[in-house]
């Protein structure tokens, strides 16, 4: 009997995973309802068809960004010195800390009554809005009335690991899927040659929060970031193994699917269904990621301009990533590696 | 691993396609492979047996050091080799359900 596709989408949804999702969110919950009956279809995909295949179904409301490059800079310069300024704090610098604000607290490292810290750099305001912004930032302060500052999230995570995993997922504990996945579950991505959710890492180190700060949480795995290295090959092992044809990879791939998708049927897992969907991607990411990473191609005056230089592991050369071409939809993120702050302060 | 894998399945079970596209299923997966799956693999590998007969230097490429002077050796062993590389990376050999 042939079942219909949404029937086909409640049976591909295996006990455990019915367990592990109701188990994780009403979060997870929660957003189904909201998003519509499509979209949570093409999240599923039925029996046979890979995610990748399943309809995209826009959601409710039309996305107006097509990109969103999203620079989580671990161990920058304090806010407190940038662009959030605390007059008081300036006005107490090197006073101990009032007893009301760690009455009863216990904070990791630090040993008897710490010592307000407040910013030795002068602020003024610019733009039209008026924005309140540190000398430090002499070009920022050009542009102010383009960019929108935030000062209204806080913390109670000082620690850099739950703060940045905090930061990256709304929580401090991991489980909860990061905010790129969140935009590529939700908005979907129209890209079909490079995944929706790319990670680029700048510096020697990971963030101390680790693969957490770009991982998928309860919603399925295709929605974790992808992470590509900033030197040598962007990612690891996506060039054929010598004497591998194109064609073969293409047979070998046909073949593989064709066999995971027999396995799907009988058991339903739609991880599987994540797994033939990177395989595909990966295959396409033969061709597209070189291109994309390729920045030797751009004109050196571009290059003079941001600063880059082609084949170096920067920051720099990461946060220059070409934008796709065709304007697709997708988001991208880039992590810069932890203990600038610590260096920025002892030269203080 | 995928050559290593390819190795066996030529040495240890035999005679025809299918005996040992079945054998290193079953080294996979640790279960009996149904018919199509046979189907599936038995025509890739036929494939590939056909490319690589004609196309030596990919063979050899593949191979690496474990080519020999036997050419017909070389295009099977490296046929397997594609063979192996998607059993080696089908779900239920990466994941036990």
């Amino acid at each position: 009997m042939k079942l219909d596709d949404h029937e086909n989408s409640l049976q591909a949804i295996t006990r455990r995973h019915f367990f592990k999702q109701t188990g994780f969110g009403i979060g997870s919950l929660a957003l189904t309802s909201l998003l519509n009956e499509q979209l949570l279809r093409a999240q599923v995909a039925p029996p046979g068809r890979t995610a990748d295949e399943a309809p995209q179904q826009k959601p409710h409301f039309a996305p107006k960004a097509k990109n969103v490059i999203y620079l989580f800079m671990a161990g920058a310069p304090s806010q407190l010195d940038l662009l959030d300024f605390k007059p008081e704090l300036k006005k107490r610098d090197g006073e101990p800390c009032p007893e009301d604000l760690i009455k009863g607290e216990r904070f990791a490292f630090i040993k008897g009554v710490p010592r307000l810290l407040g910013t030795p750099h002068s602020f003024r305001q610019v733009g039209q809005s008026g924005a309140e912004l540190s000398i430090l930032l002499p070009h920022l302060s050009e542009i102010a009335d383009d960019v929108a500052i935030i000062k209204s999230m806080h913390t109670t995570q000082f620690n850099h690991a739950p703060a940045q995993i905090l930061m990256n997922t709304g929580h401090q504990i991991i489980g909860r899927p990061s905010v790129g996945s969140w935009l590529t579950y939700g908005l979907g991505s129209e890209g079909r040659e490079l995944p929706g959710f790319v990670v680029l890492l700048s510096g020697k180190n990971q963030p101390d929060g680790g693969k957490s700060c770009w991982g998928s949480g309860f919603l399925p795995t295709q929605y974790q970031g992808v992470e590509f290295r900033s030197k040598g090959d962007p990612v690891l092992f996506l060039s054929n193994p010598e004497g591998m044809s194109v064609d073969t990879r293409r047979h070998t791939l046909d073949a593989l699917q064709s066999l995971n998708r027999m396995h799907i049927d009988e058991i339903g897992d739609p991880e599987i269904t994540t797994r033939i969907a990177s395989y595909e991607m990966a295959y396409r990411m033969q061709t597209s990621v070189p291109d994309l990473m390729d920045i030797a191609k751009e004109p050196s005056a571009v290059h003079e301009m941001y600063g880059t230089q082609p084949g170096e592991a920067s920051f720099g050369n990461n946060s220059f990533a070409r934008a796709p071409p065709g304007g697709e939809r997708r988001a991208f993120c880039a992590a810069l590696s932890p203990r600038l702050g610590h260096a920025w302060l002892k030269r203080r | 691993m995928a050559r290593s894998l390819a190795k066996r399945m030529l040495s240890e079970s035999g005679p025809d396609v299918r005996a040992r596209a079945a054998y290193g299923f079953r080294l996979c997966t640790s279960r009996q492979a149904k018919g199509r799956e046979l189907d599936q693999l038995s025509k890739l590998y036929d494939e590939e047996l056909a490319r690589l007969t004609a196309d030596k230097a990919s063979a050899h490429k593949m191979l690496g050091d474990l080519a020999v002077a036997d050419e017909a050796r070389n295009a099977e062993l490296a046929a397997w080799t594609v063979v192996s590389n998607v059993l080696l990376n089908l779900d239920e050999t990466v994941t036990k359900e």
